[in-house]
């Protein structure tokens, strides 16, 4: 198809208006003003026609996609990969291709600068690049398989340094009979179904977690106070109940966390010397006394009612200006309701017993009989940030060292960080340093993950590349002449 | 005791000097022959790297140019040049720097010592020669590779073990020596020989050529008597 120039209307539009400004009176003309329009829309289109060829850089395109996207624990799915790069005049660039399990792991990993063709990076003499990889990976977890295709470009793009990556999921459901995405467990349980206030009580706690020292053991009594807690690793293996009770059901739970089955255990406190009164009460539950946003929290009560009227039990929960009314509108088939703080402070929690009343004046209406009063402390989880502290650039037989910094409100904290080097994966503690070496020519490839607690959002450093160069050393054998 | 000691040391010494020597030896080659030059390319822990392009230069100029293979080996082949300048040189083995193995740039040094070859030719020798007479014998004398003419270069002229003389070639190449013959010579083939021994100090190689000629005698009749029967 013959292709217009785009500035040739532009002159006849010029041409035609010159003729036309010949005539007197015509800059007055309606004419004029309609060709100048139009001289003004065709300018705007053509200058957005013109190619700009001269701004080209580096351009590239990657993709990636799994089939099928979901399947049973065992199914095995097939990741397809492709990388295509044009036009890059200076500098290298390569792709890492990996796929990381539920628990983090990595199930698949390969560095085109190593691992796979062209086993070094894209310099400018392989332009065009275009590749496909693929790969399979056998679902033997639980949970959301991710394949990421990380593209680096180093040189020929806008400041100098590009990373982009794309992502798929593969999601792994559990067979019938498995503990779904739970690695591992960590079960605590008291032998005894019902204790007397006052006597000892026999904790077990069976677990294959490594780390039990992140989970944290709360006995809670049966006003949903914490009576004890302890460190994962420190449950002692008695404890007291207090002559004073309360009677009732008391709990003992460990905190959630991920990818472990927690299970905790409950038994019942009688005979405790707490005093009863012959007249209403009402005694709020909240089901921890601080929690993180977003998570829910249930309300209930214990209470005794001394009258014939119809009852209901009102919680209300402030926090500044901000009140949360929740009704219970039949306590005797239950007090529970579900509180989902919406935002981070002390709650001010009350439960009130109310009693159905009638009055000439106003008619019915609610009255209350009997309230309770406690604190919720909702936290918000704190941002946290990871530092990864390592050379860019070291040369074989180097010893290299990877800082792993965990940073919340600029300040360093305590942590269990994963790093990543390569394929292999290291638990660090905050400000630790892993120490490798640089055993060949290539790249090393350093990422970490933080996982997050109840107090602390998680986060990952994508890292980067660690250029490991060397020096060589030239050893001639021998000169001689051929043959 | 102590002339023991001084002993001992001065032997060392030699010995040391002898082993030295040995390991920095240049490397003899001759104008357009192919040279090969085995190596490997090592990393800091002495892994060898492959894929290493490794040149071999002169100054700025590549001559020759190969890529390492596995375990970093390589072989560059370097046909010398008929042309290249005689004498003692120092080639640089170099590995210039590519980003995309990682590899930094690296070089080392080769000795060598480029001679060449000679070629002595006698030109013909007059077919016959007589006792008493003066003969001249020429040729020319240039080197193998270039085909230059060697000048300055002492060729020596012998029959058999007799040494007749010596000459100087000139810029050309060419010498030419003049000699009487003597009257011991024997009547007969005469092989005489012209030999260029050699100089180190130049780099080339000696050659000889020989050329054959005849002693002639022009008999004399005396008369001794006549008398009659």
């Amino acid at each position: 198809m013959k292709r217009i120039h785009p500035y040739l209307p532009i002159i006849s539009l010029i041409r035609i208006i010159y003729d036309q400004m010949k005539m007197k009176r015509f800059l007055n003309s309606k004419g004029f003003l309609n060709a100048l329009q139009l001289l003004i829309l065709v300018l705007l289109i053509a200058s957005a026609s013109i190619p700009r060829g001269v701004l080209a850089t580096t351009s590239y395109k990657i993709s990636i996609s799994v089939n099928p996207t979901s399947g049973r624990k065992g199914t095995s799915f097939r990741v397809t990969a492709s990388v295509s790069i044009s036009n890059m005049k200076t500098g290298t660039a390569h792709v890492i291709l990996k796929t990381v399990a539920p628990d983090g792991t990595y199930s698949y990993y390969a560095s085109s600068a190593q691992d796979v063709t062209p086993y070094r990076q894209w310099v400018p003499s392989d332009m065009p690049v275009s590749q496909t990889y693929s790969w399979t990976v056998k679902a033997d977890q639980v949970g959301d398989y991710i394949s990421i295709i990380e593209i680096t470009i180093d040189g020929d793009v806008p400041n100098g340094f590009l990373k982009d990556s794309r992502s798929a999921i593969f999601t792994s459901a559990a067979n019938s009979g498995d503990s779904g995405e739970m690695t591992y467990y960590y079960h605590v349980s008291v032998e005894e179904d019902t204790v007397s206030a006052g006597n000892k009580i026999h904790i077990l706690v069976s677990t294959d977690y490594p780390n039990p020292s992140f989970i944290t053991v709360r006995l809670r009594d049966s006003a949903g106070q914490t009576r004890a807690s302890w460190p994962g690793d420190s449950v002692p293996s008695t404890y007291t109940i207090p002559s004073s009770g309360p009677d009732g059901t008391w709990i003992i739970s460990p905190s959630l966390t991920s990818r472990v089955d927690t299970k905790g255990d409950s038994f019942s406190v009688t005979g405790s010397k707490s005093q009863t009164q012959d007249q209403s009460w009402i005694r709020l539950r909240i089901g921890a006394s601080k929690i993180y946003i977003g998570q829910t929290v249930t309300l209930s009560s214990k209470y005794k009612y001394v009258g014939t009227e119809k009852i209901r039990i009102r919680y209300l929960a402030k926090l500044g200006s901000k009140r949360v009314e929740l009704l219970v509108n039949n306590p005797r088939y239950g007090t529970s309701k579900e509180f989902k703080p919406t935002s981070p402070g002390i709650w001010i929690v009350k439960a009130y017993l109310e009693e159905k009343r009638w009055s000439p004046i106003n008619g019915y209406y609610w009255s209350t009989m009997a309230v309770d009063t406690k604190e919720l402390t909702v936290k918000a989880r704190m941002k946290t940030r990871l530092l990864l502290e390592f050379p860019r650039k070291v040369h074989v037989g180097d010893t290299v060292t990877i800082t792993a910094r965990l940073i919340c409100n600029n300040s360093q904290i305590p942590g269990k960080i994963r790093l990543f080097v390569d394929q292999a994966g290291y638990s660090l503690d905050s400000g630790e340093t892993l120490t490798i070496k640089a055993k060949s020519t290539g790249t090393i490839d350093i990422s970490a993950r933080y996982d997050g607690d109840e107090a602390h959002e998680p986060s990952q450093n994508g890292g980067g590349l660690i250029e490991v160069w060397t020096k060589p050393r030239i050893e001639v054998d021998w000169v001689k002449p051929k043959g | 005791m102590i002339r023991t000691k001084v002993l001992i040391s001065c032997l060392s010494f030699i010995v040391l000097s002898t082993i030295v020597i040995g390991v920095y030896a240049q490397n003899k080659v001759y104008r357009g022959q192919v040279v090969e030059i085995r190596g490997r390319v090592v990393d800091e822990l002495g892994q060898g790297v492959s894929g290493v392009t490794v040149q071999l230069r002169d100054g700025t100029t590549v001559l020759a140019s190969t890529t390492s293979g596995s375990e970093g080996s390589f072989t560059i082949s370097w046909n010398i040049p008929t042309s290249y300048p005689l004498g003692s040189k120092t080639l640089t083995l170099y590995v210039p720097e590519q980003p995309s193995i990682y590899v930094e740039q690296s070089l080392t040094y080769v000795e060598i010592e480029v001679w060449d070859g000679t070629s002595l030719k006698l030109n013909s020798l007059p077919g016959r020669i007589h006792r008493g007479e003066s003969i001249s014998i020429s040729g020319t004398l240039n080197m193998l590779g270039s085909g230059n003419p060697v000048s300055g270069a002492t060729v020596v002229i012998s029959y058999g073990q007799s040494r007749l003389g010596s000459t100087t070639t000139n810029n050309n190449g060419r010498f030419s020596i003049s000699f009487t013959v003597p009257n011991n010579w024997k009547r007969g083939q005469v092989i005489i020989t012209a030999e260029f021994p050699g100089a180190s100090s130049i780099y080339l190689d000696g050659s000889e050529d020989s050329g054959s000629t005849a002693l002639w005698v022009k008999p004399t009749i005396k008369v001794e008597s006549i008398a009659p029967g």
